[in-house]
């Protein structure tokens, strides 16, 4: 009988760009694409050609040119920078929300994880509030405080929460009845420390996974609540608000919903690229079908 | 049967309770007077007095809420505050569009979606799998407005086949009334069918790898009867639960669309309801919206025992 010994297998670091490149194409797509929004949004004041809020009505609805690389809005704005400078608002956005809800969850998870009594309360009220569709809630909450960055974080990242709480409470509740939960608790670990030396790491790879697609839905809801003229005051560029002033003269000047829109999708669709990738570099019951 | 069918419906009590918690809180979690809100700047101090009568603002918090619950159940949404119309007439004028073209994104995407998800999982690894999912990625991170303006300029603007926006009642003939409604469900489509088909792929993945697929393979069963008998069977309960979770996506998405195509639906009763801060519409379509959620999800799981035998009552 022989017994067939697994070749030692290279760790993740000494594997090359090509193996990348070839595994996850998509991935690495992903990567370069949002990199390059980042910095676009970053170096705004340099890479934008105009002044992204300065009106010029002699120059109404200019169309693409070298001077007016996407054209110009019906106020005289340039669409091009105000592009670039949206993509800052969209990125903060999808980032904060992306933070907040999972922090949120994450400590709700937890707690109804662990505690019978809590879990009942806290998954009816996730529940009800699963059943409220997400930009209707977020509309809502939008509607009800003074608008600015820090009230639409809040608003979209509250019907995010619910998914959060589901995800990092099934994580616990399926390894709370491990063997080694269990010897921890009577080697003495405290609760705390249970919770974050012993549980919390299980939750980490999901939530990354879970967090880039919050981030990707995030920065689509911003957009249709700046588009449906609701949420961050319209003296700032949003890709949301661009569209929205380019709505009724799209049939005139398609360029003013044409471009804030690819840059949105296509941000959108980096980010997902990357969460697939993460999901099927962390989750290996999925990446074995593969 | 019958004892499930109650205990489902028992079931939803508290999840309904929760909305109305959360749709009544919505005004009164507002920092400072809800009527100075809903009044706006320039509002007098007489006006401001009218707007508390009228919403009770005065009485403890827990009496208006169990006022205006007792109300919702006897079907009483309140009234606007714009042109004092009751805001369930208000809905039920409205309702059509919404509903109609979200039944309709419903069944074409069950159509389109779990095909194309069967066949990415049964050719899991090949480029037509792949294919497959890279364009779901796409379709799934697509605004509904490139969508929605981009079918516009395509088949309204230069091919002429449908109108660039608005809407005709049922009531108006079907001629007049199917063209309005194709490209804006076509639009929230996209979303759907992408989602749907990733969810599918997944599930019908999961049961292929189960022993009694193999069993089915060994014995010599040909493919599509494989697939058809023993993937799609098992995997039915968990797609058609995705299709009511899902839900709550399309009745979003389909809001925004109301706006790109300038459909009179609930979506934009809401938004121009927030933009006069006419509150009893906002609370009473969230209200509606979400108990259509809760009852879509109930009958899917009713339906549980069509698709899978082993499921009894």
């Amino acid at each position: 009988m022989s017994i067939a010994i697994e070749a030692p297998r290279k760790s993740a670091s000494s594997k090359t760009l090509s193996y990348w490149l070839r595994r996850y194409p998509l991935f690495i797509l992903g990567c370069i694409g949002l990199a390059a929004i980042i910095l676009l949004a970053l170096f705004a004041p340099l890479i934008g050609t105009h002044d992204p809020v300065a009106i010029n009505p002699a120059a109404r609805l200019r169309p693409p040119s070298d001077a007016w690389l996407f054209g110009s809005d019906p106020f005289g704005r340039d669409v091009f920078s105000r592009v670039i400078w949206g993509g800052r608002v969209s990125l903060t956005v999808g980032i904060g929300v992306a933070a907040l809800s999972v922090c949120l969850g994450l400590a709700i998870g937890m707690i109804a994880g662990f505690n019978r009594v809590a879990d009942a309360i806290l998954m009816r009220i996730m529940d009800g509030m699963m059943a409220i569709p997400g930009i209707l809630l977020a509309v809502a909450l939008v509607a009800i405080v003074k608008p600015s960055i820090t009230t639409v974080v809040v608003a979209i990242a509250i019907p995010e929460v619910p998914r959060v709480v589901r995800l990092v409470r099934s994580v616990v509740l399926s390894i709370r009845e491990q063997p080694y939960i269990e010897a921890a608790r009577l080697s003495g670990v405290r609760f705390p420390g249970l919770l974050i030396r012993h549980v919390l790491p299980n939750t980490i790879a999901p939530l990354i996974v879970q967090a880039s697609f919050v981030c990707a839905s995030a920065i689509l809801s911003e957009a249709y609540l700046s588009f449906l003229g609701l949420g961050i005051p319209p003296t700032t560029p949003t890709w949301g608000s661009v569209i929205s002033e380019g709505r009724n003269v799209v049939q005139l000047a398609f360029w003013v919903v044409l471009y804030p829109s690819l840059f949105l999708g296509a941000t959108v669709l980096f980010i997902n690229l990357i969460g697939d990738g993460l999901r099927d570099m962390l989750d290996p019951r999925l990446a074995r079908t593969l | 049967m019958l004892a499930y069918i109650l205990k489902r419906l028992l079931a939803t009590i508290p999840v309904m309770a929760t909305v109305a918690v959360i749709v009544f809180m919505l005004l009164h979690l507002t920092p400072g007077d809800p009527a100075a809100l809903i009044g706006g700047d320039l509002a007098t101090p007489e006006d401001l007095r009218r707007i508390r009568e009228q919403l009770g603002l005065e009485r403890p918090i827990a009496e208006q809420f169990l006022g205006w619950l007792w109300q919702v159940l006897q079907g009483d949404l309140g009234t606007s505050l714009f042109n004092q119309m009751p805001v369930s007439q208000l809905i039920a004028q409205r309702i059509e569009p919404t509903l109609i073209i979200g039944l309709t994104i419903m069944t074409f995407a069950v159509i389109v979606a779990i095909p194309l998800g069967v066949v990415a999982a049964w050719k899991a690894g090949s480029w037509i799998d792949q294919l497959i999912m890279t364009l779901a990625v796409i379709a799934f991170s697509m605004p509904i407005f490139l969508i929605g303006y981009l079918l516009i300029f395509k088949f309204s603007v230069e091919l002429k086949w449908f109108p660039v926006r608005g809407y005709q009642p049922m009531s108006a003939g079907s001629a007049k009334f199917f063209p309005h409604i194709v490209l804006p469900s076509l639009t929230v489509s996209f979303i759907y069918i992408a989602l749907l088909t990733r969810m599918t792929r997944a599930t019908v993945l999961d049961v292929l790898n189960q022993d009694y697929m193999r069993t089915a393979r060994a014995k010599g069963m040909a493919t599509p009867r494989i697939l058809a008998v023993h993937a799609l069977k098992n995997a039915a309960v968990p797609i058609v639960t995705m299709v009511g979770i899902g839900l709550s996506s399309l009745l979003g998405g389909i809001v925004v669309t109301e706006t790109v195509f300038a459909i009179p639906g609930m979506g934009r009763l809401m938004i121009d309801a927030i933009i006069r801060r006419d509150f009893p519409i906002l609370q009473g379509v969230i209200l509606v919206l979400s108990a259509l959620y809760v009852l879509i999800n109930l009958l899917i799981d009713l339906s549980y025992s069509l698709f899978d035998p082993r499921i009894r009552y």
